[in-house]
């Protein structure tokens, strides 16, 4: 029963991405930042890289299910980021797509959770006219580093609040959605320094337009999301959460 | 095709069930059947406007054009007719069956 479920639940996620409309991306698009830009965000993004590649290494000695768990929430955000989601808001009907990362920087830690969704839009910009291969930095650095870490720390906050593990998850999830959007507003409100134009006041815009967009909703729909599938691990295999130090004694329950 | 063994008959059954999913709509909304009722057909192509737009451009592309960095063509460019939705169709698949194999394997494979 289990193995078609998790067929059955395959099959609907390729019905619900076989759209007929062209695809939108949340990523800045190839072309939009300009070249000190591009070296720049890539000049910080990829140290994290590396430090991911490094703890992947470790981890995966230390803990035999890891390499899954990292292929599958590498699969996870690579879908997450490029699944289109129709919101109705205060600015009238988009699409926009969630990103994943709070979700992988949870059960990862921060730093692998980078590299996955460096590689997940590395991916997206060569084949899926997603992102851009100039704007990977910064997609990489709104994405991968800023939404990580949010999340990741966002969790660690909400746990030491003492809330549930959905509600610590649903915060993981929501504030990296936020800070990724943030990153991108960051970029965007970049682009006008040296042109007369204000940074702070670009950036509040932008970011002001994506939340009453779309990003007002869909940052509450991932956060339900990653929490219940926080709530699924723990039922499921508490010993994950266990090894990864997300709960401190499997044996003991935690209040979901 | 490796999971549907695995999962016997009923996978076959929710197959069908797919199949008649995917093909009952674009029977209902076939060309013909939107020239009859009116409805105007209306061509999908990356620069459309209106309901649903992405925020890649409505936001994103034009707060770029605004600030006089406005996109350009992806050196790759799979955004071609149907040549994109394929793409996305098979990334999709391929992160679907990696999603389930992993799942299958790390929660519930016996150890």
């Amino acid at each position: 029963m289990s193995r078609a479920v998790t067929v059955f639940a395959i099959i609907i996620f390729l019905l619900f991405i076989s759209s007929e409309n062209a695809v939108y991306a949340m990523h800045i698009t190839e072309g939009i930042l300009p070249p000190k830009w591009v070296i720049t965000w890539f000049i910080v993004a990829m140290p994290f890289v590396g430090i991911g590649i490094y703890h992947v290494k470790r981890k995966k000695r230390q803990m035999p299910v890891y390499l899954p768990l990292v292929g599958t929430l590498g699969a996870a955000v690579f879908v997450f980021s490029c699944f289109p989601i129709p919101v109705i808001a205060l600015n009238g009907m988009a699409t926009s797509h969630p990103c994943g990362t709070g979700m992988s920087a949870v059960l990862l830690g921060p730093f692998v959770s980078v590299l996955v969704a460096a590689i997940a839009l590395l991916i997206q910009a060569l084949f899926l006219a997603h992102g851009g291969l100039t704007t990977l930095g910064g997609n990489i650095f709104s994405m991968g580093i800023l939404g990580s870490f949010s999340g990741y720390f966002a969790f660690k906050i909400a746990q030491r609040c003492r809330l549930s593990l959905f509600w610590c998850g649903f915060l993981a999830g929501m504030v990296s959605d936020l800070f990724t959007y943030l990153g991108t507003s960051i970029e965007l409100g970049l682009l006008v320094i040296g042109k007369g134009g204000s940074f702070i006041k670009a950036t509040a815009e932008i970011f002001g337009v994506f939340m009453m967009t779309s990003q007002g909703v869909l940052c509450i729909v991932e956060g339900i999301v990653v929490g219940f599938i926080l709530v699924f691990v723990y039922k499921r295999k508490p010993g994950i959460l266990l090894h990864l130090g997300l709960i401190k004694d499997d044996t003991k329950p935690v209040q979901i | 095709m490796r999971p549907l063994r695995l999962c016997g008959g009923q996978s076959f059954f929710l197959f069908v069930a797919f199949i008649i999913l995917v093909l009952f709509p674009p029977v209902l909304f076939a060309e013909e059947n939107i020239e009859k009722k009116g409805i105007p057909v209306v061509t999908q192509t990356n620069n459309e406007e209106g309901a649903w737009t992405g925020i890649d451009v409505s936001i994103v592309g034009k707060y770029a054009e605004k600030y006089g960095h406005p996109p350009r063509d992806p050196y790759i460019n799979t955004d071609q007719g149907d040549l994109l939705l394929f793409v996305f169709t098979a990334a999709g698949v391929v992160g679907g069956f990696i999603m389930g194999f992993n799942v299958r394997k790390i929660f519930y494979e016996k150890e």
